[in-house]
């Protein structure tokens, strides 16, 4: 890459001003406040977008009273010529010289670097760390701290990027390691509860149960051959057991009856009574009829008593007048009424007494009558029992009957009221017992088996969950151990690429080094300070910081010119005043470390020392003055 | 960074994964070319949209696809 013209329009201390540059080297000449300065940071800032001293705003760029200032480079690359434009406003484009003049190429901050990137193929970190030395750069670099160097050498080789994506897979891998952990903690839960299975119970149940079936069916073969003689003996037992329900029924009969020979006889004791009852029917209306006339006649001889008394007292106490009518008493009337009132109650004595006799006839009546009605009733209740006694009696006979006749046919030389069947048929009998206890004992294994089989099921299920999980298990170990390797593969690339741009970086520095006579027998190690050279002469370790201010300038350079070559050359170099506060001897060694550099690149380099600009009379003067 | 010192940071990182497998029994007895390729992949994947727009689970998923073939 070859800077052809720097083009400033309201740009630091200028309004409008155009620079050429050439091949070889540059010298930006003039007095302080005269722009050197300007030139270096216009052309880092074409190049990157951003001001080549930190922490400096990009207005603070700007000439005084301009609302944005534009620093434009014209450079060639690879046989093409371009041209860039950025403004401090943020606007950039970039164009392509071509027959009929300039086209322009890309319009825009982003799209602007992102191809200027591939033109240059360099970033602003190399730029910054390889090819410009901006003033005062060299006593920052060695006031860093040993973590801010490495920031700068993760930048320029792109491990700032690498540890990034180091992180992410350290994510990913805990993410894998979590998951992991639960696959684990499923497989171990389900371990535990498929650990013991039930495949021994299963098969000796279904030997036994087998064996058990073989028996059965042996057992059902035989009690079909002998089927009549079993038929025989079930029938003979319900005949039995039917002749025995019959005699108790007999026996309930006989006690119902009691005092009766029949039910008929019963039913001829109810209908006298009915009869009786009949007769006897208005008997409690007249008894009730004489008790009310006993009462009044009771009343009728309790009043005459009364009046009989109340005379013998107006006689006994001799008053001459009546208290009621006031009339004169004659005791003579008085006994006559008394009289007739002791004759009246005499009558009624003997109504009363009469009365009395006929009341009690009636209650006796009264009382047989209810007698009656309760014997009646009991004996309907017997009857009714009587007839359902009957009606069981029959039907058992019926079904006796039936019994009967079905052993008479299976047995017809066999008497058919012995009970001679049931005990002549006991192997059957017991055969059948066997059979029943044979077809319970199989039911239960059965259930048994059914039971065992569905849990054998589950644990079958949770077996193939288990393999399923295995396989999960499985996969999830292959997810960690990749994120693993893509860490491991992570650290290992930036172990790796350090190796690769520090060795050639401490070999090139050593060679020039050497080129300029300074330190030739020292070795120079970039890894352990993080790009901070250290030097070792003769054996002797020597701090970077106990060398002289000229030979740190010197070395410094050197190795900006090294890291150059490593990272990637760029095709020039702009140092702002290397040769500041350098004697004359360390000043003519500069000359020459920046004329050797010249051999190659494009070195671009201001300064207002006169021994510089008189040294360099061969090179390509800018004249810069105070305005 | 270029587009071709990304492809040479991949290819560098490609082949320290190789290397890697090659030398560490743990990866080699469990890990083969499919994963070894979910892996570049993946790096690749994070170094091209960049690690603001790509998550972690992202790339769990990228390769936890491939562990289950």
């Amino acid at each position: 890459m070859l800077l052809e013209r720097i083009i400033l329009k309201s740009f630091g201390c200028f309004d409008r001003k155009d620079f050429d540059l050439t091949e070889g080297i540059n010298l930006i000449f003039g007095p302080n406040f005269s722009g050197k300065s300007t030139l270096v940071s216009a052309i880092f800032f074409a190049l990157t977008g951003k001001p080549i001293i930190p922490r400096v705003t990009l207005s603070a760029m700007t000439r005084s009273g301009a609302s944005s200032g534009t620093a434009g480079l014209n450079f060639r690359n690879q046989g093409e010529r371009y041209q860039l434009f950025r403004s401090t406003n943020g606007d950039v484009q970039l164009r392509l010289q071509e027959d009929d003049g300039w086209r322009v190429l890309i319009t825009g901050k982003r799209s602007a670097d992102a191809e200027l990137q591939k033109i240059v193929q360099l970033s602003h970190h190399h730029l910054s760390a390889a090819s410009f030395l901006r003033e005062g750069e060299i006593f920052e670099f060695l006031a860093r701290q040993p973590s801010n160097r490495r920031d700068i050498l993760y930048a320029l080789l792109g491990i700032d990027r690498l540890i990034e994506v180091r992180e992410r897979f350290i994510e990913g891998r805990r993410l894998a390691k979590r998951e992991e952990k639960r696959v684990q903690d499923h497989q171990r839960s389900l371990r535990v509860t498929t650990v013991k299975g039930h495949g021994e119970e299963i098969k000796r149940i279904e030997d036994e149960l087998k064996a058990l079936e073989a028996e059965y069916e042996s057992l059902s073969s035989k009690a079909a051959e002998d089927s009549d003689a079993l038929l025989i003996a079930e029938l003979s037992q319900t005949r039995a057991r039917i002749q025995q329900q019959m005699d108790t029924l007999g026996q309930e009969r006989a006690s119902i009856l009691s005092g009766f020979t029949d039910p008929a006889h019963l039913r001829e004791a109810i209908g006298k009574i009915e009869a009786a009852i009949s007769e006897a029917q208005g008997l409690e209306a007249e008894r009730e009829k004489v008790i009310q006339e006993v009462g009044s006649l009771t009343s009728q001889i309790r009043t005459l008593d009364e009046a009989c008394e109340t005379l013998r007292q107006f006689i006994n106490n001799n008053r001459g007048h009546c208290p009621t009518c006031h009339q004169p008493i004659q005791r003579g009337t008085i006994a006559q009424i008394i009289e007739e009132k002791s004759s009246e109650r005499e009558k009624c004595q003997r109504k009363l007494d009469a009365k009395g006799e006929i009341l009690n006839k009636h209650t006796d009546d009264v009382n047989t009558l209810r007698e009656l009605n309760q014997r009646r009733q009991l004996l309907l209740n017997k009857v009714e029992m009587l007839e359902r006694i009957e009606t069981q009696f029959t039907e058992l006979q019926r079904e006796f009957k039936t019994v009967v006749d079905r052993l008479n046919a299976l047995q017809p030389s066999a008497p058919s009221q012995t009970d001679t069947t049931v005990e002549a048929q006991p192997d059957a009998v017991q055969m059948a017992e066997n059979r029943r206890r044979m077809k319970s004992k199989i039911d239960t294994l059965r259930g048994r088996l059914s039971a065992l089989n569905a849990e054998e099921a589950v644990l079958a299920h949770k077996l193939k969950e288990l393999q399923g999980v295995q396989t999960e298990a499985d996969k999830i170990l292959r997810t960690r151990l990749s994120f693993e390797l893509a860490c491991a593969g992570v650290e290992k690339t930036i172990e790796t690429l350090q190796q690769q741009m520090l060795q050639p970086a401490e070999e090139e520095l050593q060679r020039w080094l050497k080129r300029m006579n300074l330190f030739e027998f020292a070795k120079v190690d970039l890894k352990s300070q993080h790009l901070l050279p250290s030097l070792n002469i003769n054996g002797v370790e020597r701090s970077l910081m106990l060398l002289s201010g000229s030979e740190k300038m010197i070395l410094y350079l050197c190795f900006k010119a090294a890291l150059s070559t490593v990272l990637g050359n760029t095709g020039f170099f702009v140092f702002d005043d290397p040769t500041l506060h350098l004697d004359g001897e360390r000043k003519d060694l500069m000359i020459a470390f920046i004329q050797q550099l010249a051999d190659n690149h494009q070195v671009i380099v201001t300064s207002n020392d006169v021994d510089v600009r008189d040294a360099l009379t061969d090179s390509h003067m800018i004249q810069t003055t105070r305005e | 960074m270029t587009s071709a010192l990304e492809d040479e940071l991949v290819e560098a990182y490609e082949r320290e994964v190789e290397k890697l497998i090659s030398t560490e029994r743990k990866y080699r007895a469990v890990l083969g070319g499919s994963e070894i390729a979910a892996v570049v992949r993946a790096f690749r994947f994070t170094f091209e949209h960049g690690v603001e727009k790509v998550t972690a689970q992202m790339l769990y998923d990228m390769i936890d696809d491939v562990s289950g073939e």
